[in-house]
Formats: C-alpha cells, structure tokens, sequence
C-alpha cells in the first residue's frame, strides 16, 4: 500500500522526471490513429481484458498523445 | 510569489529574503555579507559533506573555495562571476550553497579517479585490467543534475512498465486511484499496491545507479529526494 511518505516520493520524481526525464525519454508526440483511440477509449472505460491492457502499455509509454488521450477522458468522466 | 525572468526561465523566488541578502552582499553591505559567511562559517555545511562522502580535508577545501567564490568570483572562460550572482532564491541560500559543494566534489572525485595501463599483464584468473577514466573532463556544468537524471531514467527504464504507466497517469495527470482501478479492472487497494512496489523497486534501482556512478558518494533516498525537489525547484519553468 502505499503511504503518504510514498505520495510525498512519487510527486517529486514525477515533477524531476516531468522537467528533466520525459525528453531524454524520447516521448514521441505523434497522431492516434483511429484504431488506437479506439483502444484506448475502451480502458478508460475498463472494457480491456489484461492482454489487450498490456499491449497499450509501449503505445502509452513512448507517446505522449496516448497518455493525454487517457487522461482527457478519465478526467472528463 | 515573485517571479524573475533569467535568460528564457521564468524563476520562482520561493526565498525573496535569501535572495536579497544575497544581493546586499553582493553590492557591499557588509551586515549581509557577514550573513552570508555565517551560512559558510556553519560546521553544518563541512558535516554534510563529509556524511556524503568527503574527507574532512576536502570538505574543508570546498567550503574554503565556496567563500572566495561568492565574493571574489570564479574564473569561467576568461571572466569573472561571483557565484553569489548565481543565486536566484528559488531554493535556500545554504541548500543552493550545499548544491555547489556538492557539484564540486562529484567533479573532484571524478577527475581523481585512477587508470590502469593497457600494458600490464592480465592477473591470474586472465582478466585484463579494467582500464578506468584517468581524469576525465566532466562535460556538464552541473554533474548534479545529470548524476540524478541518469540514476532515474536507468531505473524507470527497467522496473515494470505497466506499473509506470499507472505512475504516470497517477502522479503526473492526477487521476485518482479508484478511476485507475476502474479502468484497469483492479480494486483501489490492488492499484496502492502496484504503485507501492514500484515505489520501492525503483528505490532500491536508483540508489544501486548513484552507487555503481560515484561508489564513494554516500546518499540515503531522503537526500537523494530532497536534490531531485531542489533541482525542479532551481529549474523551475
């Protein structure tokens, strides 16, 4: 479980990551394609079983569009 | 807050009563600049070095170098800048202070690490000689930052990925765990969980990296933290 000394961690190497990581990462921005927002829309609505999770896990890693995606719809629920 | 524009980075003056004794030093009030070398003048500052790894001699030196730079100035490719014109207030004065040393001492026991000649003869298991940089130039002007970015690009690189992403969406978009637990068909708890043993996976990752960089640096995870904080905080646009 994680503590509010875990939350405390994992903001701050989000904020060092978010100001020095995520170029040197190599996050790509480049447009969905149709079938891609597709997926995507079904795990946000937790339609995915586990495979088909995992399979969006390189697209969400190395494209920052994905992860946007995600979370524009997550947060407009 | 204030803000002050540097270069193309909008800074947030977090400390404006550092930054301004910094300033008054800087112009020749000497009330301010006797603060300054209290903050200096602290056996704190030798202490935390030498708890990060320096010998008493070397933290002394540092700290010896950090007085005549503040005010007396160092030489950068031909001119002259006072390091005290450094500070922008984004963080303490003493932290900005204990960065510089810190900086300094990285670089100094970089280019005082041995080689071993090509020449020697292999040892008696028939392994050559690992041939170790002699003196290598330090590239960049902060070693600090790139010795903290390296550590966490390395270890984000090799913990679990799905977990990263669940850290991601978490921490840098703010979704809230229930909505990932939604999403990923997982109660709330069994999402804490996954974002719990990352936490400590690229704990153990990261510190294992600063040890493997710089063997000699000794940094516990709280301080390691608290110079990624400060480092945004410096940085900040």
């Amino acid at each position: 479980m994680t503590t509010e000394s875990d939350q405390d961690d994992f903001r701050i190497l989000a904020d060092f990551l978010d100001a020095f990581g995520t170029a040197a990462q190599g996050h790509a921005r480049s447009e969905l394609k149709d079938e891609e927002k597709a997926r995507l829309d079904r795990l946000v609505r937790g339609d995915l079983e586990d495979e088909e999770r995992r399979e969006l896990v390189p697209l969400l890693m190395h494209n920052e569009v994905a992860m946007e995606f995600v979370a524009e719809k997550a947060l407009g629920q | 807050m204030e803000e002050r524009l540097e270069g193309h980075q909008v800074v947030q003056v977090r400390f404006p009563d550092d930054l301004d004794v910094a300033e008054r030093a800087l112009e020749g009030d000497t009330d301010a600049a006797e603060r300054v070398a209290e903050v200096l003048r602290n056996p704190a500052l030798v202490s935390w070095l030498v708890k990060r790894g320096a010998t008493g001699t070397e933290a002394h030196d540092l700290v010896g170098d950090l007085f005549t730079d503040c005010f007396g100035g160092e030489k950068v490719k031909g001119g002259m800048h006072r390091l005290l014109g450094k500070f922008n207030g984004a963080c303490r004065l003493d932290s900005f202070l204990r960065r510089v040393a810190l900086n300094r001492l990285i670089s100094l026991k970089r280019k005082a690490r041995p080689s071993v000649s090509l020449d020697e003869e292999p040892d008696e298991d028939g392994c050559s000689p690992v041939i170790l940089a002699a003196g290598a130039e330090v590239q960049s002007e902060d070693v600090l930052i790139d010795l903290l970015r390296d550590a966490v690009m390395k270890a984000f690189a090799e913990v679990d990925q799905e977990q990263l992403v669940l850290f991601r969406l978490a921490h840098s978009y703010r979704i809230l765990q229930q909505d990932l637990g939604m999403m990923w068909g997982w109660h709330p708890s069994k999402v804490s969980r996954a974002l719990g043993a990352l936490i400590l996976d690229l704990r153990g990752k990261i510190l294992d990296e600063l040890r493997r960089a710089d063997p000699w640096l000794e940094l516990e995870w709280e301080d390691f933290l608290e110079l990624c904080a400060e480092t945004t905080d410096l940085f900040d646009y």
